[in-house]
């Protein structure tokens, strides 16, 4: 009980801190998902104009109508704001500054500050997505699933979200070791939007190169979260464990690294 | 005035001797950055080859002709991230902390001190691969050797306009407590940009060429290289450039006038 009254207020304080600058917020975290939606979505409806599709006449790429295509953007745009995190960005700057040495000594570790702000985080975008994909649902651009899919596909996103988290966490530790650590979030985040389908469906991609990403988190990062709210793939079991499989892995490295920089670490002027 | 070249000459050589020295000061992010930007080419050009495995072309350009278009915004991309981008981010950093007092009472231009200082050393080591780019779908685009000719010209007016644009919006920061919010939209119409105009529908065609011109930026300098009777857009590229930069340097001003330091 009194842990929980710590977290309760760790999560009100990153909640002031998000909401301190509404117009920041809104241009860091909202804005880019809206932008790359309404770039892919222009994109795609001149590539199926360009090749005579007409309601008369449906064209398929990959599997896709123009129809199917725009739905699936639509989710990805829904699902960025479900999943996407922020924790590398003040983590990062945390140890570079050296303000971790005051959490050293607060009877609140560092990781659970971050949690913390995690979930602060996931508060304000949850309902920024339900809204998003309300209106997004009206302009008939996506169809909701079944309620029983739909609690399916919101407990895929909370997975992948915590997935997101200690892979942005496990990258922004390496602040122990490196000066500029905005290098390695912008690489993550090219490569996690690449190859898990969110610029373009993986159904489009090289054979070879889909058999080599199903080996690895991405796909289940985007693509199959997608095409589950779609309807157009069934919810398995075994993807939850898969989720969680990659989260521990990346929380063990965590842990490594974390003890690992700590004791490179010196709190000079503290 | 020749004399004002040489003192800016010789104050941008220092720049670059300190973004050299700095460059070699951290190897790791220095080629963390090589391979960001790698990791970053191969995903523009590689969505858009696999879209182009399954059609023919997009909006009249085949295959080459819009791998070209990508290689010249990343070619601009290239230019922008070297001498560039990193001042945008230390600007809304500064005007935060308040640093920003002790380079505006140096005796050089405001706008030269606090947007081309910074350099980023790494981003050039890709440059070669991505003029390699720029060339090689270029010749595959049927393009001439006079086209290749005017190609840095072209690429010199686009860049121009970018970061007129740029500047534009990020003297909003002036008025802002903070900046990166501004950074971000920046980075958006960026994105916006790097996809040719007729991608975008009729009223996002108009807006993103009228009142915030990012389609500006490189569309028009391609098609004039695709076909060169098409120079009525490269002639409202080079009017967009002279009306943007009059704008940039009155609201800039007006901006600094209205600049409260953040250490008094």
């Amino acid at each position: 009980m009194k842990s929980w009254g710590k977290w309760s207020q760790t999560i009100r304080i990153w909640w002031g801190q998000y909401t301190a600058y509404r117009i920041n917020f809104f241009l860091q975290v909202i804005g880019p998902v809206l932008v790359f939606f309404f770039v892919k979505y222009s994109l795609w409806r001149e590539i199926y104009k360009g090749i005579g599709n007409s309601a008369d006449n449906p064209v398929m790429i990959g599997g896709f109508t123009l129809d199917s295509m725009l739905q699936y953007h639509g989710w990805i745009l829904v699902f960025s704001m479900l999943t996407q995190g922020n924790a590398n960005f003040d983590l990062s700057t945390d140890i570079r500054l050296g303000k971790i040495s005051t959490y050293l000594i607060y009877p609140f570790n560092f990781w659970e500050y971050q949690t913390a702000g995690f979930f602060a985080f996931q508060t304000l975008e949850w309902p920024v997505a339900f809204f998003t994909a309300s209106i997004l649902a009206a302009c008939n651009v996506i169809y909701f699933p079944t309620a029983a899919a739909l609690v399916g596909v919101l407990m895929l996103a909370m997975f992948i979200s915590i997935l997101q988290f200690t892979l942005q966490f496990l990258a922004g530790l390496v602040a122990f070791w490196l000066e500029e650590t905005w290098v390695l979030r912008v690489l993550l985040n090219i490569i996690t939007t690449f190859l898990s389908g969110a610029v373009i469906p993986l159904d489009l991609f090289p054979q070879t190169l889909k058999s080599i990403l199903a080996y690895s988190p991405f796909p289940y990062m985007v693509y199959y979260p997608v095409k589950v709210a779609m309807g157009l793939h069934p919810l398995e079991p075994k993807v939850f464990i898969i989720l969680s499989a990659w989260a521990l892995v990346f929380c063990t490295f965590n842990v490594m690294v974390w003890r690992r920089g700590l004791r490179l670490y010196t709190g000079a002027g503290m | 005035m020749l004399g004002q070249i040489k003192i800016y000459l010789s104050v941008y050589k220092k720049f670059l001797d300190c973004a050299f020295s700095r460059a070699t000061t951290f190897r790791t992010s220095f080629f963390l950055i090589v391979i960001m930007d790698l990791f970053f080419y191969a995903s523009v050009l590689g969505s858009v080859d696999f879209i182009f495995q399954h059609v023919q072309t997009i909006g009249g350009w085949n295959r080459n002709q819009f791998l070209f278009f990508l290689s010249f915004m990343l070619a601009i991309d290239n230019l922008h991230m070297s001498f560039l981008s990193e001042n945008f981010w230390i600007f809304a950093l500064d005007l935060k902390s308040g640093v920003l007092d002790y380079i505006f009472i140096r005796p050089v231009s405001s706008i030269f001190l606090v947007f081309f200082r910074s350099i980023r050393v790494s981003t050039m080591l890709n440059t070669p691969l991505v003029i390699y780019f720029l060339i090689h779908f270029g010749a595959r685009a049927d393009l001439h050797i006079i086209d290749f000719l005017l190609l840095p010209f072209l690429l010199l007016i686009s860049l121009l306009i970018m970061v007129e644009i740029e500047i534009i919006i990020s003297t909003l920061m002036f008025w802002l407590i903070e900046g990166n919010g501004i950074n971000f939209l920046r980075m958006q119409l960026q994105n916006v940009a790097r996809w040719p105009d007729f991608v975008y529908g009729q009223w996002a065609k108009r807006i993103f060429t009228l009142f915030c011109p990012v389609l500006l930026i490189g569309t028009p300098s391609v098609r004039f290289i695709f076909k060169k009777s098409d120079c009525f857009p490269l002639l409202l590229q080079m009017i967009a450039m002279i009306v943007l930069y009059m704008i940039m340097t009155k609201f800039w001003f007006y901006g600094l006038r209205k600049y409260e330091s953040a250490s008094s």
